[in-house]
C-alpha cells in the first residue's frame, strides 16, 4: 500500500494515567494505520484501551492526568502530514470536529440538556465550516433529512431528552459528516441502543464507508465489526494482540484471548450474518 | 406546567396555615403572662388582680385556646397584627413596614455581593482546579464558613472603619453605611456558593456532553461558559432562591452590630421588651417568606429546565 492513500499513521502510541505517584498504562505501544476508503476495526473488551487510544489521537484527554507519547501522523490533502500529538492545542482543535470527527456511544448523554438540538447543531456547523449564517438553519435541516429523520424543522426545536437514542445517534452521525472529514472515528456507536436501531445505524455507517471516507470503528461486538471493518486490531489489556482481516484472525487466532473471543462470538456472528442475508432486511 | 403551578400554589395554603398555628403555639408557650407584661409596659403603677382580669378580658386571653387562635388568624389574614405593647399608639404592621426597607436594602446588597463574587470565583476555581488560585480560595472558603458573622463584623469595623477610615462605623443614613454590614452578611454565603458552584462545575465537566462538545471542535471557553456554567447554575437556582429569605432573616445579628434600624433590630428589641405581637408577626412574616420563596424558585427551576418543563 502506498503512503499516498494514507490518512492516519499511528506509531508507538502509549497512554499513561498519572494518579499521584501511581502510573497506569492504558494503551501500550500501539501502532496502526488507516488508508483512504478503508475501515479499521478496533476490537476489544471494556477497559482494553480502545476508546483511550482514539481519545488520545483526538487530543481530548486532560494533559494534567494523561501522558501521551508516540506519534499520530495525519495526512490531509497534499500537505505535509502533521503529528497530532505534537501540534499546538488550537491547531488540534481546528482538526478536531473539522477533519477528524467522532461518533460517541451513549447519544442520550452527549448533548447539553439545556439547549434545543437546532442550537447545538448550529454551533457545531458555525465552528467548523464557513457556512454563511443565513444558511446554517437550512444546512442543519438538510443534515437531518440526509439521516432519514422526519419533520426536521420540529426536531431542531426539540430538546435532547425528547428524542430517542437512535435519532440522537443519527444526528451525531450527520454532524460527523457535515464537515466532510478525512477520518471518522466511531467509538462504540451501537453499544447503547437497541438492536433494531443498531441495525439502522450500521446501515448509515456502511453508506459512509461506501462514500470512501476513512473510518476507525471501535467496538466489542465481533458481529458488527465483521460487517464494517476491512482490517481489525484486537486489543486486550492495553496491548494490540493481532492485526489483519477478520477472516485471518478467525481462521488463525494468534493467542489465547483472541481464540476465546472468536469462539464465544462465532455462533453469534453466524446468526447475525444469516439475519443480514434475509431478503428485504439488508440495507 | 400550568397544572404544576396550580398544584404547588394550592399546596402552599395548608403549609401557611401550619406555620401560623406553630407560630401562635410557640409564642403562647413563653412562660409569662401577656396581660401582666402589657400592664407593666404601659407603666401601670400597681398591678392588681382586678386590673389583670380586666386586661385579660380586653385582650381576649380568657377565651379558650382555639378560639384565640382563630381570632388571631382572622385578624392576621386582614394584616391586622394588633398594637405594640411597648408603644400602644403604633400598630405592629406599621412597625414592620418602618423597619423593612433597611433590612431589604441590606439583604439585596448582600445578595448582589454573593452573586457577583461567588459565581466568578467558583467558575475560576473549577476551571483552574488545584492551581494556586483554587487552593487559596479553598482556604478562604474553609476559614470563612467557620467564622461567625458577629466576630467578622467586629473585625471589619475595626479594620475598615477605625483603622482605614474607609466606611462609617454604624448607622443607616447612606449607602456606604450598608456596605460593611452587607459584606459581613454575604461572606458566609459567598463561601457556600463558591463551593457549590465549583463542585457543580466539576461534576458537569465530567459529563459526556462536555466530551462531545470537545469532539465537535468547540472552543474550551465556549464549552465552559455556554454549556458547563449554565448547567451548573441550573442546579443552584433553588439554593440561591432559598438564601434570599435566609439573608432577610439572617440580618438580626449584623443589624444589631452595625446599628441599622431594620427588622432584625426590631425583633431583638421586641424580645427584650416581651412585645409579643411584634415577635409573633415577625416570626410569621419570616415563615411566610420562606414558603413563598421556595414556591417561586421551584417554579423558576421548572421553567428553566427543559426536562421538567412539560408541553401544554
Amino acid at each position: 500500500m502506498t503512503s499516498d492513500n494514507r490518512v492516519l499513521q499511528v506509531e508507538n502510541l502509549t497512554v499513561r494515567y498519572k494518579n499521584r505517584k501511581r502510573i497506569t498504562t492504558l494503551v501500550d505501544d500501539l501502532s496502526f494505520h488507516v488508508d483512504r476508503g478503508e475501515c479499521l476495526g478496533i476490537l476489544g473488551e471494556s477497559g482494553s484501551g480502545k476508546s483511550m487510544s482514539s481519545k488520545a489521537i483526538m487530543g481530548i484527554l486532560p494533559p494534567r492526568q494523561f501522558d501521551v507519547t508516540g506519534s499520530a501522523r495525519f495526512h490531509t490533502g497534499s500537505e505535509e502530514p502533521t503529528d497530532l500529538l505534537r501540534i499546538k492545542k488550537e491547531e488540534r482543535r481546528a482538526v478536531r470536529g473539522r477533519k477528524i470527527t467522532m461518533i460517541l456511544q451513549n447519544p442520550m448523554a452527549c448533548f447539553d440538556p439545556l439547549f434545543p438540538m437546532g442550537t447545538q447543531m448550529a454551533e457545531t456547523v458555525r465552528e467548523n465550516t464557513e457556512t454563511p449564517v443565513k444558511e446554517i438553519r437550512g444546512l442543519c435541516q438538510q443534515v437531518l433529512k440526509d439521516m432519514q429523520i422526519r419533520s426536521p424543522e420540529e426536531v431542531l426545536l426539540k430538546y435532547p431528552h425528547q428524542l430517542s437514542g437512535g435519532m440522537l445517534q443519527r444526528i451525531m452521525i450527520g454532524l460527523a459528516l457535515v464537515t466532510k472529514p478525512d477520518l471518522i472515528i466511531a467509538d462504540e456507536p451501537t453499544t447503547a441502543i437497541d438492536s433494531i436501531t443498531q441495525f439502522e445505524i450500521i446501515g448509515e455507517l456502511l453508506k459512509i464507508k461506501e462514500q470512501g471516507t476513512a473510518m476507525i470503528f471501535i467496538s466489542h461486538d465481533l458481529g458488527v465489526v465483521n460487517r464494517m471493518a476491512n482490517r481489525v486490531i484486537v486489543m486486550h489489556r492495553a496491548k494490540s494482540l493481532q492485526q489483519g482481516t477478520l477472516a485471518e484472525i478467525i481462521q488463525n487466532p494468534g493467542d489465547e484471548y483472541t481464540r476465546q473471543l472468536v469462539n464465544s462470538r462465532l455462533t453469534l456472528v453466524d446468526q447475525f450474518n444469516s439475519f443480514l442475508r434475509e431478503p428485504g432486511v439488508s440495507a | 406546567m400550568k397544572y404544576y403551578i396550580i398544584k404547588r400554589v394550592m399546596a402552599t395554603f395548608p403549609l401557611l396555615l401550619g406555620i401560623s398555628f406553630l407560630c401562635f403555639i410557640f409564642i403562647n408557650l413563653i412562660p409569662s403572662d401577656p396581660a401582666e407584661v402589657a400592664l407593666r409596659l404601659s407603666q401601670v403603677p400597681i398591678v392588681t388582680d382586678e386590673l389583670l382580669a380586666q386586661v385579660r378580658a380586653d385582650m381576649g386571653l380568657d377565651k379558650p385556646f382555639l378560639m384565640r387562635y382563630l381570632h388571631w388568624l382572622g385578624d392576621t389574614v386582614r394584616l391586622d397584627f394588633g398594637h405594640s405593647y411597648t408603644n400602644p399608639s403604633r400598630t405592629v404592621l406599621g412597625e414592620l413596614a418602618r423597619s423593612l426597607p433597611n433590612t431589604l436594602i441590606l439583604a439585596s446588597l448582600s445578595l448582589v455581593l454573593v452573586i457577583a463574587l461567588s459565581i466568578p470565583i467558583g467558575f475560576l476555581s473549577a476551571v483552574y482546579k488545584d492551581s494556586l488560585f483554587d487552593r487559596i480560595m479553598r482556604g478562604f472558603v474553609f476559614m470563612t464558613t467557620a467564622m461567625p458573622s458577629y466576630w467578622i463584623g467586629l473585625i471589619f469595623m475595626w479594620f475598615f472603619a477605625i483603622k482605614l477610615r474607609l466606611f462609617p462605623i454604624s448607622g443607616n443614613t447612606s449607602l456606604s453605611h450598608f456596605l460593611l454590614p452587607a459584606f459581613t452578611v454575604a461572606l458566609s454565603y459567598i463561601s457556600i456558593y463558591i463551593r457549590l458552584i465549583r463542585n457543580n462545575m466539576l461534576l458537569n465537566m465530567g459529563q459526556d456532553y462536555v466530551l462531545y462538545a470537545q469532539v465537535r471542535g468547540l472552543k474550551d471557553g465556549m464549552i465552559l461558559t455556554r454549556h458547563v456554567l449554565k448547567n451548573s447554575l441550573q442546579s443552584c437556582i433553588t439554593a440561591i432562591g432559598m438564601s434570599i429569605p435566609q439573608l432577610i432573616s439572617g440580618t438580626i445579628v449584623v443589624e444589631n452590630l452595625f446599628a441599622i434600624n431594620g427588622l432584625g433590630r426590631l425583633c431583638i428589641a421586641s424580645i427584650f421588651n416581651r412585645d409579643y405581637p411584634v415577635i409573633q408577626a415577625y416570626v410569621l412574616f419570616m415563615g411566610v417568606l420562606f414558603i413563598l420563596f421556595n414556591l417561586v424558585f421551584d417554579i423558576i427551576q421548572m421553567a428553566a429546565d427543559p426536562r421538567l418543563r412539560k408541553e401544554s
